[in-house]
């Protein structure tokens, strides 16, 4: 048998002759289509297809609102994630502040923290900086099942630490909590804290080195008490009694600052003795996170496309008067190519 | 009734319309698909899909080709949709090879059945191996009986693109199959 292009076309034509459906077929095929077609446009096959696109929105929703989150914690490489291991240390930011988180809480499988603030660069700890004098002040929003309950623990915190409470604010679904704490303490009571409740949702630790002020004020003192001796010293010299006068008075200024810069020093020593925790309790049932999570994430979609359809109104501003003239000219050569 | 009437009244919503539409293309789409998956449950299927896709949009035929080349197309993405899901293409035996170089007067009925099922496969395998637009000429023109200017219609080409394409085919087509027809002449 050789191949050429009839015998293609003989093969395939008797082909096709033996290709015949049934009436059988015919018939089933028809049954299927009208079934199919009545399903299709029912009532209710519509409102499936209904909450399968509302399912669908709702997963791009989430999608998006993931991708935003991510591209948010991409722009800032300083930021910790959720799964965080903290160090039992102290950190230091570029910045004048320091954030810290001071001790590493126990790990509990079931615990998940989220939204956690933490700024966290490591440096070596020397015995200097473990010395250094420092405010610290942290704060702390726990989602907790009960408030009461963990309103009492609170409170056994501070009676165990020797702090007192600064203010405090509870309503029947959320409490504040304004601690403060002795600064040797800190550290020990705010680990216990951050163990309490659910998860954590947001939580900062500000620790701000004081030790750097209190060098520089005491510098001066010496500096200024240098400056007494001196003029003391001149003062026991000197014969003039206007000049004897002069000095007495510049004595007796430096000492007036030399006073003042000592009651600056007990000031940091005071607000340095005592740190504060601000701790926010959020009762919280996962139903009504779940709800607010998706709230917030619908108005942030919602948001993103506003700005979108913004963005896209603007762009038509400029584009409509050239696909305007466009349009003209098409229609100025359609007449003209008719006559 | 004309094919324009019958549209008018299948857009309006009548079934008998539309049954008279499905008689008049049915064998046409059967032999299209079921000569590429030579599977009737699965050409039933794609033709079942296609045609309630059709009727559903019936009213978005715009009139501009004639309803066979709409349904066509329409058949044709539902093929390739399913198709390439479930690809099963079957390949030769030696003994179907021997039987399509077989004249068929020397077959028994059994025989001759069986080599019209060679026939079917060896197709299948023809038309599987080449690329969509050559196999798709080949379809038309031979399989469907479509004249060059109406296959040219169909694929919104130029007839003498037509004839280039399906001597390209049919060149590809000799190429890849050269081994098994010299062994039956």
């Amino acid at each position: 048998m050789d191949i050429n292009i009839m015998k293609i076309s003989e093969i395939m034509k008797k082909t096709s002759q033996t290709i015949n459906p049934s009436n059988e077929t015919q018939e089933k095929v028809w049954n299927q289509v009208i079934e199919k077609t009545n399903r299709n446009s029912s009532f209710l096959y519509n409102i499936k297809r209904g909450f399968s696109y509302a399912f669908l929105v709702v997963i791009l929703i989430r999608v998006g609102t993931l991708t935003m989150d991510l591209t948010k914690s991409g722009s800032d490489n300083t930021k910790t994630s959720t799964n965080i291991e903290i160090p039992n240390d102290v950190y230091y930011s570029d910045t004048d502040s320091i954030m810290s988180n001071s001790v590493k809480p126990q790990e509990d499988p079931n615990r998940n923290e989220i939204n956690s603030n933490v700024e966290i660069i490591p440096i070596e700890s020397t015995d200097n900086e473990a010395n250094r004098i420092k405010a610290k002040t942290a704060s702390i929003n726990i989602s907790v099942e009960e408030l009461g309950k963990n309103v009492n623990s609170i409170y056994s915190l501070i009676e165990e630490y020797d702090g007192y409470t600064e203010n405090t604010s509870i309503s029947h679904s959320y409490a504040k909590i304004i601690i403060r704490v002795p600064s040797t303490n800190f550290d020990e009571m705010y680990s216990k804290v951050r163990l309490l409740g659910n998860n954590i949702i947001s939580e900062q630790v500000i620790t701000e080195d004081k030790q750097t002020e209190l060098d520089n004020i005491q510098h001066t003192i010496e500096t200024l008490q240098a400056q007494i001796d001196e003029l003391t010293s001149q003062l026991n010299t000197e014969t003039d009694i206007y000049e004897k006068k002069e000095l007495e008075n510049q004595i007796k200024r430096l000492n007036e600052d030399i006073v003042s810069l000592s009651k600056d020093k007990n000031l940091v020593l005071i607000e340095t003795s005592y740190s504060t925790i601000e701790v926010f309790l959020t009762l919280a049932t996962k139903e009504q996170d779940a709800t607010k999570t998706i709230w917030i994430d619908l108005k942030n979609v919602l948001n993103f496309w506003l700005g979108m359809l913004v963005k896209m109104f603007v762009g038509s501003i400029f584009v409509a008067p050239i696909v305007g003239i466009i349009w003209v000219i098409k229609k100025v050569l359609k007449i003209l190519m008719k006559k | 009734m004309e094919e324009a009437n019958l549209i008018v009244e299948a857009k309006l919503g009548n079934k008998d319309a539309w049954q008279k539409l499905y008689e008049q293309t049915f064998t046409y789409m059967y032999k299209f698909v079921y000569s590429q998956t030579l599977h009737k449950e699965q050409t039933e299927d794609i033709l079942s899909e296609s045609y309630t896709k059709a009727f559903l949009n019936i009213k978005k035929f715009r009139a501009e080709s004639s309803f066979k080349t709409w349904l066509y197309k329409i058949v044709k993405n539902e093929l390739f949709r399913n198709f390439n899901k479930n690809k099963h293409i079957i390949q030769l035996t030696e003994e179907q090879e021997e039987l399509i170089g077989k004249e068929d007067k020397d077959l028994s009925e059994e025989e001759e059945r069986r080599k019209t099922k060679s026939l079917q496969i060896l197709v299948q395998n023809i038309l599987h191996k080449l690329p969509k637009v050559q196999s798709e000429i080949l379809n038309l023109r031979f399989l469907l009986g479509y004249s060059i200017k109406e296959t040219a219609e169909q694929m919104g080409i130029s007839e003498s693109n037509v004839k280039v394409i399906q001597h390209r085919a049919i060149k590809n087509a000799r190429e890849n199959y050269s081994y098994l027809l010299s062994n039956n002449s």
